[in-house]
């Protein structure tokens, strides 16, 4: 058991920590960072460039790589700008504290909230329940394999964070096809009901000049012409 | 924009919750399941362009024929397909450029896409590389060494797709990342670097690559009939496609194609080179005759040739036969007049360039000596510091010129020569030359022997002081021809051929610097104010140097009289 004199030390540090300025809980800065050197939609590839190189991908970065990911292109001009747009996204919910300093190294909370914006990520029953928040966010992309193992508060070096851009393209490919597959099963099973009604339509349709196709087997056989190219016509004038 | 819904009631929020589920069941998809293979692509279709692949690679494999050993040609890379924002350049100097279909890239080229973007490569004759999205790439290596195709492909950042084909040459393909290398020999595969995993090696896209390919070679929109007429070839034994060929329009116009067909040997080849694969046969048959018929003219004009190059020579042999005889003595004696002349020559020549006798090299004005000896008051001081140099040196017991020896003592106070050694093995030794003593004490006290104090060379350099001297006795006569610079410059040679001799860590410089500077403590003094020679030198050249003066002494000369 502590004795009182560790516990009054202990506090003391403390207090002391604080109103020195304590720097434990200080983040990266970065101020020469790739997007102030490169802001134009224009100079996307030296961004890209510059970005993998830095040792720490700053909240201005993340923002206009971002945009860049989901738009095509940044209009903004300024960090305030950029982070009112992903505000309006939505890539900040759960995020508290207000704007982060534009030149500090971006939290990965908010990128994952981002990424999950992006690709409409509907994550686990948690997710469901309580929306987009940093912490799940990060595990849902982890779980998905999109992001290692980082817990929302750790940050990015320039490259992971374009090998996470990557990732979330990757993913956005896959959801495309995935989208794609699921058109086309909707369009088999409609084409598939509308045969069905076609030929229940003709089973129940006695005037219909033409046999039921595929009703009939035995008339397959002496058929002359019975490739794909035989039309109806044809079929006609075959002794039934 | 909060997704959460935690404020409504739980009833609806489980009702959420089950269709949520059963949405996401709904949204998982087999990669193979059956359903991905339903609704195929026409049969007839499918089975042309697979035929027409095969058809294309059966071409590059005719077009890949092995070099002689040793024989190597660069090959290109052609851009086959660009889709978003993609750009290339030839260097690291170059500036970047779209990326267009048909762009020639050659080795050393740097590539780069941009999100949402790709670009499909034809490189050389064997391999396709499909440069995914956001990637850095680069192609240092892309060559045919003989019978192997050597290509490097260097992935900075990104993905990489790549297909290489056995096209009967050997594959030497290699894929370099920051953090590995990987080598394909065959079939393909799909490289990725990236911040997370570093380097990871996937499947390649296979038919995304079939694909592009297939679409660049079949010119978009183009359509073929099959003919009836089924023939088959050695070079095209599918007779489906023969007849596939046989039907198709005006040769395409591949920019590759026509980079590879400028590096042919035979019209053969060329032909060959040709991916119009319709006419690949009929092409080789008649290139080969055209080729045949070609090499039959060139071959009977090039006897015609050599037969009356050969009818001239021999009546010009039985012509010169004829004459020999009579024009042998003139014959020889040209001959000897040629040999004379080219002697001559040879001697021009050579006295030209500078002979064993001329100076090797103006040593005066390089550093450590050029501080001196520029400060001279002129090259007829430098020739007399020349002959003071030997005079100091030299033996009391030795004649030189009209003197039967040379006093071993001089001026007023009976000082005694051999004075340069005196200030110039000390120096050298301050300055860290450890071989630089040759005895244990140089003093003016006495007349100090040289001792060869082997290895440290500065004995040999005084003995080629004093023999350079004694072998010019014309300066030490009454009326002979003076020293002149290009004699100081032998001596200072001697001892430039030394330095590395004295040892320690001395610098060449600060040799040269510790020379100098015994010069001037002794022989020759070059300040600003009085630059001339010292009295022990005026005492050297007023007792023993007769040549030139009296009755005309050297300019600029302090000579007391």
């Amino acid at each position: 058991m502590p004795s009182r004199k560790h516990v009054l030390l202990l506090l003391m540090v403390t207090v002391i920590g604080f109103a020195s300025g304590c720097t434990l809980f200080e983040r990266t800065t970065l101020d020469d960072s790739a997007v102030v050197q490169f802001p134009g939609n224009d100079q996307d590839f030296d961004f890209w460039d510059s970005l993998a190189k830095q040792s720490v991908v700053t909240n201005d970065d993340a923002l206009h790589g971002l945009l860049l990911l989901s738009d095509g292109s940044d209009d903004c001009k300024t960090y305030e700008c950029r982070y009112e747009a992903g505000v309006a996204k939505g890539w900040f919910d759960g995020s508290w504290g207000g704007m982060p300093p534009a030149n500090e190294s971006a939290r990965v909370g908010w990128i994952a909230v981002a990424a999950c914006q992006i690709l409409e990520i509907k994550g686990g029953l948690t997710m469901q329940l309580f929306g987009d928040s940093p912490r799940y966010c990060s595990r849902e992309l982890t779980f998905m394999g999109l992001l290692p193992a980082l817990s929302e508060n750790e940050a990015l070096t320039g490259l992971e964070f374009t090998a996470l851009v990557d990732n979330i393209e990757d993913r956005q490919r896959l959801n495309q096809v995935f989208e794609a597959r699921k058109k086309l099963k909707e369009q088999q099973k409609k084409a598939k009901e509308a045969a069905e009604a076609k030929r229940i339509s003709e089973v129940l349709t006695p005037m219909h000049p033409s046999p039921v196709e595929g009703t009939d087997d035995s008339n397959e056989a002496d058929a002359p012409a019975s490739g794909e190219g035989a039309t109806d016509s044809d079929r006609s004038t075959e002794p039934s | 924009m909060p997704r959460g819904i935690l404020d409504i009631t739980l009833i609806p929020l489980l009702a959420v919750v089950m269709v949520s589920i059963g949405n996401a069941q709904d949204g998982m998809v087999a990669i193979n399941s059956p359903e991905q293979l339903a609704v195929p692509g026409p049969v007839t279709t499918r089975s042309e362009i697979q035929n027409r692949l095969s058809s294309f690679k059966g071409a590059i494999k005719g077009v890949a024929k092995p070099l002689p050993k040793g024989d190597t040609r660069k090959l290109g890379a052609i851009v086959m397909l660009v889709t978003g924002r993609c750009q290339w350049r030839m260097d690291e100097t170059s500036g970047w450029k779209k990326a267009a279909i048909n762009d020639s890239l050659g080795p050393g080229a740097f590539i780069r896409t941009g999100l949402n973007s790709t670009l499909t490569l034809r490189c050389g004759l064997n391999s396709t590389v499909l440069v995914d999205s956001n990637s850095r790439v680069q192609l240092p290596s892309l060559m045919q060494d003989g019978d192997v195709l050597r290509t490097i492909v260097t992935i900075n950042r990104g993905r990489a797709d790549i297909q290489v084909d056995r096209v009967g040459l050997m594959n030497d393909f290699s894929v370099l990342t920051p953090s590995g290398s990987l080598a394909v020999k065959g079939t393909g595969m799909g490289v990725q670097y990236d911040g997370f995993t570093g380097t990871s090696v996937v499947g390649a896209r296979h038919n995304r690559m079939n694909a592009i390919e297939m679409r660049y070679f079949m010119n978009d929109g183009y359509k073929w009939l099959m003919s009836g007429d089924a023939v088959s070839t050695n070079a095209v034994q599918n007779p489906a496609t023969v007849a596939a060929l046989e039907t198709q329009p005006a040769p395409s116009l591949q920019a590759y194609e026509a980079e590879d067909a400028g590096s042919f040997d035979s019209a053969a080849d060329q032909a060959l080179a040709a991916t119009d694969t319709s006419s690949v046969t009929t092409r080789v048959v008649l290139a080969q005759q055209q080729q045949l018929e070609s090499e039959t003219i060139i071959n009977s004009i090039e006897q015609e040739v050599i037969a009356g190059i050969l009818a001239e020579q021999e009546a010009a042999v039985l012509a010169a036969i004829e004459a020999a005889e009579s024009q042998l003595e003139e014959e020889i004696f040209e001959e000897i007049l040629e040999e004379e002349i080219e002697e001559m020559i040879d001697e021009i020549i050579e006295d030209d360039n500078g002979g064993d006798n001329q100076p090797p090299q103006d040593i005066l004005n390089t550093i450590g000596y050029s501080q001196y000896f520029g400060q001279m008051n002129g090259p007829s001081d430098q020739g007399f510091l020349a002959a003071a140099m030997a005079l100091d040196l030299i033996g009391d017991n030795i004649a030189i010129g009209d003197h039967p020896f040379v006093d071993r003592q001089y001026g007023p106070n009976e000082l005694f020569r051999r004075q340069i050694p005196l200030y110039l093995e000390p120096k050298l030794q301050l300055l860290g030359g450890e071989n630089a003593r040759t005895q244990a004490e140089i003093d003016s006290a006495s007349f100090d022997d040289l001792v060869d104090g082997a290895p440290n060379g500065l004995f040999g350099f005084y003995n080629e002081i004093i023999n350079y001297g004694i072998s010019n006795p014309q300066w030490y006569e009454a009326g002979g021809a003076p020293p002149t610079r290009a004699d100081l410059v032998l001596m200072v040679q001697s001892y430039e051929n030394q330095i590395n001799a004295i040892g320690g860590n001395i610098t060449t410089e600060q040799a040269r610097e510790a020379f100098t500077y015994a010069l001037y403590e002794t022989l020759y003094k070059t300040d600003e104010t009085a630059t001339g020679f010292t009295e022990y030198g005026q005492f050297l050249l007023n007792g023993y140097v007769w040549s030139g003066f009296p009755p005309d002494p050297p300019q600029n000369l302090k000579i007391d009289r």
